[in-house]
């Protein structure tokens, strides 16, 4: 029974994702058969064993600086790139949320604003990113210091990341049940404990779905920013080797921009996962301020309120 | 003075041509302490009369009185049990009550909150899954967790909209038979909605069929007065020779009214009465 169960996680875990990993190596490896080019003994397209060979250096030393060709090492240029992904995302989720909630929220606001964000949304990366170059020369004219290059990505990365939580988020608030509202109303909730108690919680699930799909999209978009602005960061190391004609650190490159992607998708999935955790959150501070609220009432007024109560209750359950 | 009142209360959706009326003058008094059961079949505006007793939806015209001031907003001074039990899926058992005896009773302590929910959890039988998500629980469990909610937040008057209508027959007897005897303790207030003519003449005092009509909205008829001692069981209640007689008239006074409704449909005078308002 225990080998059993022991044996299928090792097949499911372990042996077909092998299979897959190792058909797919069969696959790159016929491709580079298929374009080996006999004047220069070599593949147009590198194996995986030339790949290896020529970007074993980058993965042995990923913070290096400034090597013989002129690159630095992948995992520098990938903590570069997660640094714009990190802060593009987070100025995108920071105004997507209340938008969101304004968006789903608001028959007016939807009205209003609806029919833009459909226009805007489909743009691509690459048409956002000379329009934050206009809004980086602006900011420039005032103040010299800002690095042009990152904050055009950042901004990019914004732009194109924001939609998926926006409309998550407004998808949520729409999709709150009637129910929970009338149970707010006849509890006479506030507007603020509305909010906090009720419509926050109730959208959060969505609201992660949203936070998941943007950061994937930031992932996808950060690359392309830095293409176009090649000067550092992931994008522009796949770019430059491309240019400098490596074919086999580049294709390393792409692989590990596929890695991080997908371990940036599964942490964000953890972090859904257990997005109930988080979203009692609201909840806790609120009970541990109605808490001492109810200490500091109390010592006031412990004579009136309580007893009555007591009373009350005392007679309930004898009568 | 009763406790809540309807006076002349009537209540449509839509305008123009696609108006339909759901109540029509409706008026009904409950008095302090009553079990009153509303039956009518489904479809005839039985929601929108509970909406209106809450406070939840305003009646175009008429009033609802609470111990005589107009009824304007919802509060917990009329608990609701809805029929989808409208529990919050991300608290516990225990944490859905105690957010609204938060709500209701803000000056305990919560110490005495804890005990205060317990107490109501205790009374609908669920202490072994106080600290349960709703998710986890079957229908009538969950339907309890609404009824200890709203017993909890000790309203004046309880508003039941078909409490018991999507629960399996044995589950639903439970139900009654607990709803009963909490009841026959507390005797607190009670309008029951219910689609089921036995179910009101066990637990209730009053029966009130809900008489229904095609296009000019339902309205409340004659009040047939349930003359069954407490405490009642099932089986006492079959076997009091009140009961067949009561049960046939109210069968045939809802059975008539349908089929008034549906012979006599009332569109072409009711279009003009819309058209010249």
């Amino acid at each position: 029974m225990n080998s059993t169960k022991l044996n299928k996680m090792f097949v499911d875990n372990v042996a077909l994702p092998s299979i897959g990993i190792a058909v797919c190596l069969l696959l790159w490896c016929f491709l580079s058969w298929a374009t080996w080019d006999s004047s220069t003994s070599s593949s147009d397209f590198p194996s995986p064993i030339t790949t290896w060979n020529e970007s074993a250096k980058y993965f042995a030393s990923p913070f290096s600086h400034n090597d013989a060709e002129g690159f630095d090492g992948i995992g520098l240029e990938i903590w570069r790139s997660l640094k714009l992904v990190g802060m593009g995302y987070g100025m995108a989720i920071l105004a997507a949320v209340p938008i969101g909630f304004l968006l789903g929220g608001s028959y007016r606001f939807a009205r209003m604003f609806d029919p833009i964000f459909q226009i805007l949304r489909p743009i691509s990366p690459l048409a956002w990113f000379p329009l934050a170059g206009l809004i980086v020369i602006a900011i420039r004219r005032h103040n010299k210091e800002v690095d042009a290059t990152q904050l055009q990505c950042i901004f990019t990365i914004a732009m194109c990341s924001i939609w998926p939580t926006i409309l998550n988020t407004a998808v949520g608030v729409r999709a709150i049940p009637q129910d929970y509202l009338n149970v707010a109303k006849v509890l006479r909730l506030s507007s603020f404990k509305l909010f906090s108690r009720i419509l926050l919680p109730a959208t959060i699930p969505y609201m992660f779905t949203g936070f998941r799909l943007s950061l994937g999209i930031a992932w996808l978009v950060i690359v392309a920013a830095e293409m176009l602005s090649g000067k550092s960061g992931i994008g522009a190391f796949v770019n430059n080797q491309y240019q400098s004609g490596t074919y086999g650190p580049m294709i390393a490159a792409v692989i590990v921009i596929g890695l991080v992607g997908f371990v940036l998708d599964r942490l964000m999935n953890v972090i859904e996962k257990n997005s109930t955790w988080i979203l009692s959150c609201p909840s806790l501070v609120m009970r541990l301020m109605q808490k001492m609220r109810s200490q500091t009432s109390a010592a006031f007024s412990t004579t009136e309120s309580v007893p009555t109560l007591h009373h009350k209750e005392t007679s309930d359950a004898t009568a | 003075m009763p406790l809540l009142e309807l006076r002349n209360v009537s209540k449509g959706y839509g305008k123009g041509q696609t108006r339909t009326e759901v109540l029509r003058d409706m008026n009904l008094s409950v008095e302090d302490g009553e079990f009153v059961a509303i039956v009518g079949y489904s479809g005839t505006g039985k929601t929108t009369l509970i909406s209106a007793l809450a406070g939840l939806k305003t009646p175009d015209s008429g009033q609802v009185l609470m111990r005589g001031e107009t009824v304007k907003q919802p509060g917990p001074d009329r608990g609701v049990v809805f029929q989808n039990y409208s529990l919050l899926p991300w608290l516990t058992v225990l944490e859905n009550i105690r957010f609204a005896v938060e709500q209701a009773l803000p000056n305990l302590f919560y110490a005495e909150q804890t005990a205060h929910c317990q107490k109501y959890i205790e009374m609908v039988k669920l202490s072994h899954a106080a600290d349960k998500k709703p998710s986890n629980l079957s229908g009538g469990m969950r339907q309890r967790v609404s009824l200890a909610r709203t017993l909890a937040t000790q309203p004046k008057v309880l508003l039941m909209d078909e409490p018991l209508s999507a629960l399996d027959a044995l589950t639903r007897a439970t139900l009654q038979n607990e709803i009963i005897s909490i009841w026959e303790r507390d005797r607190r207030t009670v309008v029951l909605i219910t689609n089921d003519v036995d179910e009101a003449i066990l637990m209730a005092e009053r029966v009130i069929p809900l008489v229904p009509s095609d296009r000019e909205g339902a309205t409340l008829g004659e009040p047939f007065v349930v003359d069954i001692d407490r405490p009642r069981t099932r089986e006492s209640v079959r076997h009091h020779p009140a009961y067949k007689p009561l049960k046939k008239a109210i069968v045939q006074l809802l059975l008539n009214a349908r089929r008034n409704s549906l012979e006599n449909p009332s569109h072409v005078s009711n279009l003009v009465a819309v058209s010249y308002p």
